[in-house]
C-alpha cells in the first residue's frame, strides 16, 4: 500500500466513522436535551431579525428547515439510516451476486454468453428507473394495501436485486481469470474438489476485489437513494405517505413525512422549496455528495492495494545471497 | 467474418430484445396490478373514501407476468393504439412519445458529443503535460467524477441563480418558462459528466499506450510528440474508450433524467418517471425506443472498428 493511498483510506473511513459516531451519540446523549427548536429570531431588544427557515449562517451552518431545526443536525442524526441502510444493501448485493457469480461459473460458456446478453438490457435506461417501477407501487401508488414491513423490506430487497445481474456476471468473470492459473490445474491433477479449489485458490484472489466491490456499491446505493430521493421514494420512515389519498378525502395527515431524518426523505420533502430556499435540498444532497466522496476514496486506497503481496519478499532475499560472493563457491570446472 | 459479426450482433438484439419484455412486464408479476389500478381510478373519481379495510401483500403472479409480457409482444409487434391512464383519464401514447423523444435524444446526443470533443480536447492537453504535473488535473477529475451527478447539476443551477441576483445578468434559461425551455444550459450539464468519463478512460488508455515500445521507436525515429498523441496513440486509445462508450451512455440517461427533474423540463425521461408505473408498457416501449437506434448505431461504430482495427481475425470484446 502506498502512502497516497493509505492516507484517502483513512480520510474516508474517518469520515464515515466520525458521522456514524456523531449520529449515534446524538440521538442518545443530545437530542432528548433539547429545548424545542426556536421558529423566530429575536434581538436583544426584542425586535425580530428572521423567521425560520433560516438561510445558512454561524448558528445554521447549514441552514435550518421550516420549524427551526438546524440542518446539520437533522444530516447527522439521519447519517445513521441512510449510511447504514447503504452497508446493508451493498451487503446484500455482493454476498447474492458472489452465489451467483459461483453459479454462473459453474454454467457452461454458451449459457454464461446468453446471461451476459440478457443483461445488457440494462444498459438502455438508467437503474433509477428500474428500481423506481418496482418501488413506487408499494410505497406511494398503491400505498394504502401494504403494511409497514412490505414497504421497507420490499424495497430493499429491489434495490439489492437490480444489481445482482451485472455484479454476478463481474464475479463470474473474475473467477474465471482466477481459475487460468496453472496452479488450478495442479490442485485439479492432485485431486482437488471444485469446490476445494474454490475455496483454497480462487477466494484469496477473490477478496480484495470483493471488498473493493463493497466500498462502490455502498456509493451506487447512496447514489439510488439521492436519485430516488428526488423522485419522491424513499425507503426510512415513509410508512404514513399518501398523499392522493389526503388531497382527495381532504384528511389532514402530513406530520410523518420524515419519520427519520433520512437524507433521501429531505430531499423529496424539500424538493418543492429548492427555488426560494435552496439550501432545504442543497443541505442532504451535499451531505450525500461528500459521503460518495468519502466512500470512493476508501475504494480507490484499496483498489491501489491489490498488487500481489509475495512479489516484495524474494527480491530482499535476493539481495542478500548475491552479496556474498567469495572465492570459496567457485569451483573449477575442467 | 462479416457472417459471424451479423449473427453475433442479430443474437445480441434478441436476447436485449426478450429481457426488455421480460423487465417490462415485472410489476405484474409482483403487484396485482388490474385490481390496484381499479381501486385507484375509484379514489381518483371519488367513489370510494376509505381505504383502510383493503389489504394486499407482494405476489407472485407468473400467469399474469405471461399473459401481460404476450400481450406487449402482440402490441409491439402489430403495433396497435396504445393508451395510458393518467388520474383518471385515457390518453394516446403516440406521438406525444414520440414528440419527447425527440427532444430529449437531441439534447443527450448534442450533450454527449459536447463531452466528447471537450473530452479529446482536455485529454490532450493533460497528456501535453509532464507525468509529475498531471497529477493535479487527474485529482481534479477524481473528485468531480466521485461527485454524486445531482449534487453538480444542482450546484450548476444554484450558481446561475447566483450570478443573476449578483449581477442581473442571465447567463443561460434555467428552466421551463411561458418563453420556452431552457436549451443550452441543458446540453451544457450534459456533456459535463459524461466528458470526465471519457477524459478519465481516455488518459487510462493513453497512459496505457504510451509505455508502449512504439511509441519510443516513434520519438526515436524523430516522429514529433503531437504527431505521435493525435495519430498513432489516439487510434489506439479509440477501441478502449469504444469499449467503455457503453456504460458511460447509461450513465448519460441517468444524468438526463435528473436534469428533467430539476430544471423542470417535460421531457422523455420524465414522461416514463410520471405514467410507467401505473402503464409498464410505456417503460416496455420506452426501452425499445431508446435500445434499437442506439443499438444499430453501436453496432455499426463496433464493425467499422472491427474491421479497420483486426483485419487479422478476433473480437473486441
Amino acid at each position: 500500500m502506498t502512502r497516497n493511498s493509505k492516507i484517502l483510506v483513512f480520510i474516508g473511513a474517518a469520515y464515515l466513522i466520525g458521522l456514524m459516531v456523531a449520529s449515534f451519540g446524538y440521538s442518545h446523549f443530545i437530542e432528548p436535551k433539547l429545548a424545542k427548536p426556536e421558529k423566530l429570531l429575536i434581538d436583544d431588544d426584542g425586535s425580530l431579525i428572521a423567521m425560520a427557515p433560516f438561510p445558512p449562517s454561524m448558528a445554521y451552518p447549514l441552514g435550518s428547515d421550516i420549524d427551526g431545526n438546524s440542518y446539520l443536525t437533522k444530516i447527522i442524526e439521519g447519517a445513521k439510516y441512510t449510511i447504514g441502510l447503504s452497508v446493508i444493501i451493498a451487503l446484500g448485493r455482493v454476498l447474492l451476486s458472489l452465489l451467483g457469480g459461483y453459479l454462473l461459473f459453474l454454467l457452461p460458456t454458451s449459457m454464461k454468453r446468453t446471461f451476459k446478453g440478457l443483461s445488457d438490457a440494462l444498459h438502455y435506461a438508467p437503474v433509477t428507473v428500474f428500481t423506481y417501477i418496482l418501488i413506487t407501487p408499494v410505497i406511494l401508488t398503491f400505498s394504502w394495501s401494504y403494511d409497514l414491513t412490505t414497504k421497507i423490506v420490499f424495497p430493499c430487497l429491489v434495490i439489492i436485486a437490480v444489481s445482482v445481474p451485472v455484479l454476478s456476471l463481474y464475479v463470474q468473470e473474475e473467477i474465471d481469470l482466477a481459475s487460468n492459473n496453472e496452479f488450478i490445474d495442479n490442485a485439479r491433477t492432485m485431486g482437488a474438489s471444485r469446490f476445494h479449489i474454490f475455496k483454497k485458490h480462487i477466494v484469496p484472489f477473490l477478496t480484495p476485489k470483493v471488498v473493493v466491490t463493497f466500498v462502490q456499491q455502498m456509493g451506487q446505493t447512496l447514489i439510488i437513494f439521492a436519485h430516488l430521493g428526488l423522485l419522491n421514494v424513499f425507503i426510512g420512515g415513509s410508512d404514513t405517505r399518501v398523499m392522493e389519498y389526503d388531497i382527495e378525502t381532504g384528511d389532514a395527515i402530513t406530520e410523518t413525512f420524515t419519520m427519520s431524518n433520512e437524507w433521501a426523505g429531505m430531499i423529496s420533502d424539500n424538493f418543492q422549496y429548492i427555488r426560494s430556499f435552496p439550501w432545504m435540498v442543497l443541505a442532504p444532497v451535499t451531505a450525500f455528495a461528500l459521503t460518495i466522496l468519502a466512500i470512493n476514496f476508501i475504494a480507490y486506497g484499496l483498489k491501489a492495494n491489490r498488487k500481489p503481496k509475495r512479489v516484495n519478499v524474494p527480491q530482499e532475499k535476493l539481495k542478500t545471497t548475491s552479496m556474498s560472493l567469495d572465492k570459496e563457491k567457485f569451483r573449477m570446472v575442467k | 467474418m462479416t457472417i459471424t459479426f451479423f449473427r453475433k450482433s442479430l443474437i445480441q438484439f434478441i436476447l436485449t430484445s426478450i429481457s426488455i419484455v421480460l423487465i417490462g412486464s415485472l410489476p405484474y408479476l409482483f403487484f396485482n396490478m388490474k385490481s390496484q389500478v381499479d381501486v385507484l381510478m375509484m379514489i381518483e373519481k371519488k367513489e370510494l373514501n376509505n381505504t383502510l379495510f383493503l389489504q394486499d401483500t407482494i405476489v407472485f403472479n407468473v400467469q399474469e407476468y405471461g399473459l401481460h409480457m404476450w400481450n406487449t409482444v402482440k402490441l409491439l409487434t402489430t403495433g396497435g393504439m396504445v393508451e395510458y391512464y393518467e388520474s383518471g383519464r385515457y390518453y394516446s401514447l403516440f406521438p406525444e412519445l414520440l414528440e419527447l423523444f425527440t427532444k430529449s435524444m437531441m439534447y443527450l446526443i448534442l450533450g454527449l458529443i459536447l463531452g466528447l470533443a471537450v473530452a479529446v480536447v482536455m485529454t490532450m492537453l493533460i497528456m501535453s503535460l509532464s507525468s509529475k504535473v498531471r497529477k493535479f488535473p487527474k485529482m481534479i477529475l477524481f473528485v468531480l467524477e466521485s461527485l454524486p451527478d445531482i449534487f453538480i447539476i444542482l450546484i450548476l443551477q444554484l450558481l446561475i441563480i447566483w450570478i443573476y441576483k449578483k449581477t442581473d445578468l442571465l447567463i443561460f434559461n434555467i428552466t421551463s418558462t411561458l418563453d420556452g425551455e431552457p436549451v443550452l444550459l441543458p446540453i451544457l450539464v450534459l456533456s459535463l459528466l459524461p466528458g470526465i468519463y471519457v477524459t478519465k478512460y481516455l488518459l487510462l488508455a493513453f497512459e496505457y499506450e504510451e509505455e508502449q515500445p512504439y511509441v519510443k521507436l516513434a520519438l526515436s525515429k524523430g516522429l514529433s510528440k503531437w504527431t505521435i498523441l493525435f495519430v498513432h496513440m489516439f487510434r489506439n486509445s479509440v477501441l478502449t474508450l469504444f469499449n467503455h462508450f457503453k456504460s458511460i451512455f447509461t450513465f448519460a440517461l441517468a444524468n438526463l433524467l435528473m436534469l428533467e427533474i430539476i430544471f423542470d423540463i417535460e421531457g422523455f425521461m420524465t414522461f416514463i418517471y410520471k405514467n410507467s408505473v401505473l402503464n409498464p408498457e410505456i417503460l416496455t416501449i420506452s426501452l425499445f425506443l431508446v435500445f434499437v437506434p442506439f443499438f444499430i448505431v453501436f453496432t455499426i461504430i463496433q464493425w467499422v472498428l472491427e474491421s479497420k482495427f483486426l483485419q487479422g481475425g478476433g473480437t473486441l470484446d
